[in-house]
């Protein structure tokens, strides 16, 4: 039992943890540029806290804006004031990186001592990559963090074989998916290293089935959840999935910024620690150590196969799991280093991170692209709504305006206006039954990466560029564009 | 010498159950009730949107708390493991007298088997003192006794008959007469390892004066007899070696297990004994140690007991567990500073969620299964307004990820017991929650009209179709 004074100091401890993190936070407000996403994410938040249906639709149905990134943020954007936008995102970024490190701290240090820890966690941390993650209110550290807890737990089940790490590798799996789901491929690999472990372990009568069911079960109830909300939500269990059938045509979008991060060879010095732990534990025959690199080498081949197919769309966040999971292959590759030689340990870690330090240091650059397309912009975006709705006025005095897509979120959030809808499944018939006598208008943003396999672009493919039956152009807006929406055709037009 | 069995009752009544609610404790329960029901009357929707809130609230505390519970079971070893090496070691003429209490009624099935398994038991003969507590009335049982040729360290205490008809009242009669240094509860169907006593005696040696009681862990032998017995099994692995460990783990106040408590015989008769009264007398003794300032730990070591096979058994068995803790609550919460000043904030906050939190979820549990069934089923928009955003989002928590991970840490429970064959029954525990919940309104139900009427659980059903 901890003594009071013991209790005191871990609570002062904690409570300047809290206040190190909250001032980091505030003071990267002024300093880091807000990743994309957080944006969408935190508009979406205050949508689901209105209890408005469209915020129910956002956090699951899409599979590129997996939910948990937005119930992590929903608490903190429920507390804090709305004119701190960003803060909750940067919060969470935050508090993920800082549980990463304590995870390969951790791990590093049962493995390999204090000084490995030391060394590797220092390594990661001082990252430029996971620095501006950690800051940037992005999901980077999230899968950072989950990739990492996976990694370990799953090395430490091999070791340990307890089933506390069985249950951590299961759990890390599912919330991995539920933030990424591009990552979905790599739990795979995970659970697929679980059954080759499992077949070759030796067992007692039924502990097998029990393990596996035990190590499935969190991811499969995780995705599960995911599809019920669909169906709940949506009405179809495997509307998230659908803008995987449009993942071809969305491939051949251009990129706002074509400049390709997977090639710079930055993002690949970290894999030398796998194929080095990979050589060093193949001759020992070491599960673990080899599960380990094969794992660290499969997230680096996922990246290079969603690169292939013109779909790594958020390569700094996705990418960032592959210095995190090298990090502690460099713990493992330490850890088989003979016990007497502890200098010898320290040396390898120093040397194997002093020298992807140096390189990225060099290259902060490769770390600070964006991929995913433009950021969208909350406060930018008022002036252009206004023009729209001037456009509007002029035309109609009962016009409403369908903002598609998840654009929309940031783009209409803090704007209260009755006359623009935020739609992320448009039906026109629905939407002319709904507004019987109104004038409707389109608002489409440009389809780019992962924004092309959207609903309105699949429904009404070539929207964009060309209507369809019921739309007549009305202008554009930067990347918006605008349509009128009509029923048949109208005097003028005949 | 003439025992009180009711000595807990005469001398501190404000710590028995003889008086199942105080008046104060009724006017504030009155008080809250017309309050709610006037704020019905004149804002229904707010009155509804307050009882959600306030439970929606209580859901996420309690599945954290049990949560929490879980991890620091998990994380750290809070049992005491008393190696195979150190017992034997053991010098058998250094052994303190050990006396065991069974109290036994309407339980002629299992007296032989009893005294087998007693007889097992790895303990000097000479330095055990066995003593069967026998209803005056049961010649049932005292005949299946008397049929048995009892070894010398057995002996039989007949409890007259009077008013309440309670196992701690029985056990009261017997601590009287133990004349053992240590003492322990054993049921009639109970089959303890046979060297658990030589670890109890081992683990008191180890500990310091203020741990008076040691529990060990309690489980079945007829897992797989049927569904029931399944998800009894289940839901027994989580509570015993998953959240008691938890609670051991952060010194928590440990409401005890029915059986197979090792107590230090002097501690305990200065407490008073079991309250005769209460019908969980365990989780009241549990509660009336760590209110004295000392303490109980877990031993690593199990005892088998039979799991109750026939529902209708089950569900009363349940009742007058529930109804135990619904007393035990009450009583402990009548001088709330008083309470809050002998077992510390923190035992005091564990206290309230464990049982509190126990009790408060299986009486909600039914209400808002019926609100989702509704939902689900009907789509009733009225629902909607009950759940204002953030608690509609607090809500969907508990029901999505809370309900998950208990079912999970049965599932963990089943795994740690090395049941791997029910760990997929453990999955489908919510069926046997619905079954709790009656229990739990049925407990409730009784304890207003018949407070200490003691639901007998039958044994010996191991053989039967059920």
């Amino acid at each position: 039992m901890a003594s009071p004074a013991r209790k005191l100091s871990l609570l002062l401890l904690a409570a300047a943890g809290l206040a190190v993190i909250a001032g980091i936070a505030l003071v990267a407000a002024d300093s880091v540029p807000l990743a994309p996403d957080s944006l969408v994410r935190e508009a979406l938040c205050r949508r689901m806290i209105l209890g408005t249906t469209e915020g129910r639709q956002g956090l699951v149905s899409s599979v590129w804006f997996a939910p948990l990134p937005t119930v992590a943020r929903l608490p903190l954007v429920y507390l804090l004031p709305e004119s701190l936008v960003g803060l909750p995102s940067r919060l969470v970024s935050l508090f993920f990186g800082l549980a990463a490190l304590a995870v390969l701290g951790r791990t590093a240090w049962r493995w390999a001592g204090p000084s490995v820890a030391a060394l590797v966690t220092l390594g990661l941390a001082a990252q430029p990559a996971f620095v501006t993650a950690c800051l940037n209110g992005g999901d980077a550290t999230t899968l950072a963090c989950f990739a990492l807890l996976a990694a370990a737990s799953w090395s430490r089940w091999v070791l340990e074989d307890r089933l506390t790490h069985l249950s951590l590798v299961s759990l890390s799996a599912a919330l991995l998916c539920l933030t990424r789901f591009e990552l979905a491929p790599w739990t795979a690999a995970v659970f697929a290293f679980a059954l080759l472990h499992e077949y070759a372990a030796p067992r007692l009568p039924g502990q097998r089935q029990a393990i596996l069911i035990l190590g499935l079960l969190p991811w499969a109830y995780g995705i599960s959840l995911w599809i019920m909300g669909n169906w709940l939500i949506m009405g179809d269990a495997f509307y998230f999935l659908r803008g995987l059938s449009h993942l071809a045509r969305a491939a051949n979008q251009p990129f706002p910024s074509p400049a390709f991060p997977v090639a710079d060879p930055a993002w690949w010095m970290p894999l030398a620690f796998p194929i080095l732990l990979l050589a060093a534990a193949l001759p020992r025959r070491e599960s673990a150590g080899i599960s380990l690199a094969l794992l660290t080498l499969a997230a680096a081949a996922l990246a290079a196969l969603l690169d292939a197919l013109g779909c790594l769309w958020d390569a700094p966040v996705l990418l960032l799991i592959l210095p995190a999971l090298g990090a502690v292959c460099l713990a493992r590759l330490a850890a088989l280093l003979p016990r007497r030689l502890p200098a010898a340990r320290s040396a390898l870690a120093a040397t194997g991170l002093l020298i992807p330090l140096l390189l990225l240091g060099l290259r902060p650059a490769a770390w600070n692209r964006q991929t995913a397309g433009p950021a969208p912009l909350r406060e930018d975006g008022r002036e252009m709504l206004t023009e729209i709705k001037a456009v509007i006025d002029g035309q109609t005095p009962f016009g409403t305006v369908y903002v598609c897509g998840y654009e929309s979120f940031p783009l209409l959030d803090g704007k209260p206006d009755p006359t623009l809808l935020r739609e992320l499944d448009f039906d026109f018939s629905r939407a002319s039954r709904e507004y019987e006598g109104r004038t409707l208008f389109l608002l489409i943003p440009k389809p780019e990466g992962r924004g092309a396999t959207e609903s309105i672009h699949r429904k009404f493919p070539g929207i964009y560029t060309a209507g369809f039956a019921n739309t007549l152009y009305t202008g554009d807006w930067g990347r918006w564009r605008l349509f009128e929406l009509v029923d048949k055709p109208r005097e003028e037009e005949l | 010498m003439n025992p009180d069995p009711l000595a807990l009752a005469h001398q501190r009544p404000e710590l028995s159950a003889v008086t199942p609610f105080w008046r104060s404790q009724i006017v504030a329960i009155a008080s809250a009730a017309v309050l709610f029901l006037l704020l019905g009357l004149w804002k229904p929707l707010a009155a509804g949107r307050l009882f959600v809130a306030i439970a929606t609230v209580l859901y996420i505390l309690i599945s954290s708390y049990k949560l929490l519970l879980i991890y620091c079971s998990v994380r750290h070893d809070s049992e005491i493991r008393i190696p195979p090496a150190e017992l034997d070691e053991m010098d058998e003429s250094g052994l303190p007298v050990f006396s065991l209490l069974i109290p036994l009624y309407h339980e002629s099935e299992s007296v032989g088997s009893l005294v087998r398994s007693l007889c097992r038991l790895d303990y000097p003969r000479e330095k055990l003192d066995i003593q069967l507590l026998l209803e005056e009335d049961d010649s049932q049982t005292r005949d299946a006794v008397a049929a048995v040729a009892l070894p010398a360290e057995f002996r039989c205490t007949v409890v007259p008959v009077s008013q309440p008809r309670t196992k701690p009242k029985a056990c009261n009669i017997g601590l009287a007469f133990a004349k053992g240094e240590f003492l322990v509860i054993y049921d009639a169907e109970d089959q303890p390892e046979p060297d658990q006593l030589k670890k109890a005696v081992a683990a008191f040696r180890r500990c310091g004066p203020e741990v008076v009681c040691l529990q060990s862990k309690l489980n079945f032998y007829n897992p797989r007899q049927n569904v029931l017995t399944r998800f009894f099994s289940a839901e027994y692995s989580a509570w015993f070696d998953l959240s008691l460990p938890g609670l051991a783990s952060l010194h928590a106040v440990i409401p005890l297990g029915g059986t197979s408590n090792h107590f230090r015989t002097a501690p305990l008769r200065e407490l008073l004994g079991w309250d005769a009264y209460n019908v969980a007398e365990d989780c009241d003794l549990g509660v009336r140690i760590c209110r004295h300032g000392w303490t109980t730990r877990m031993l690593d070591t199990t005892t088998w007991e039979e799991a109750c096979s026939d529902y209708g058994f089950w569900i009363r068995q349940r009742t007058r567990w529930f109804k135990g803790y619904m007393q035990a609550w009450f009583v402990h919460t009548r001088q709330p500073v008083r309470l809050v000043r002998e077992l510390g904030l923190r035992n005091t906050l564990h206290f309230l969620m464990l049982i509190g939190g126990m009790l408060f979820c299986l009486l909600a549990n039914p209400i808002f299964w019926t609100f989702t069934a509704c939902w689900f089923v009907r789509q009733l928009q009225s629902l909607d307004a009950l759940f204002p955003p953030p608690v509609f989002l607090m809500g969907a928590f508990c029901l999505f990820l809370g309900n998950f991970a208990f079912v999970y840490a049965g599932a963990l429970g089943c795994y740690r017991r090395r049941y791997f064959d029910l760990v997929k029954f453990a999955l489908l525990m919510p069926p046997y929650w619905f079954f709790m919940s009656i229990a739990a309104w049925r407990a409730l139900g009784q304890l207003i009209t018949n407070p200490f009427k003691w639901e007998k659980t039958r044994h010996g059903l191991t053989g039967k179709k059920t």
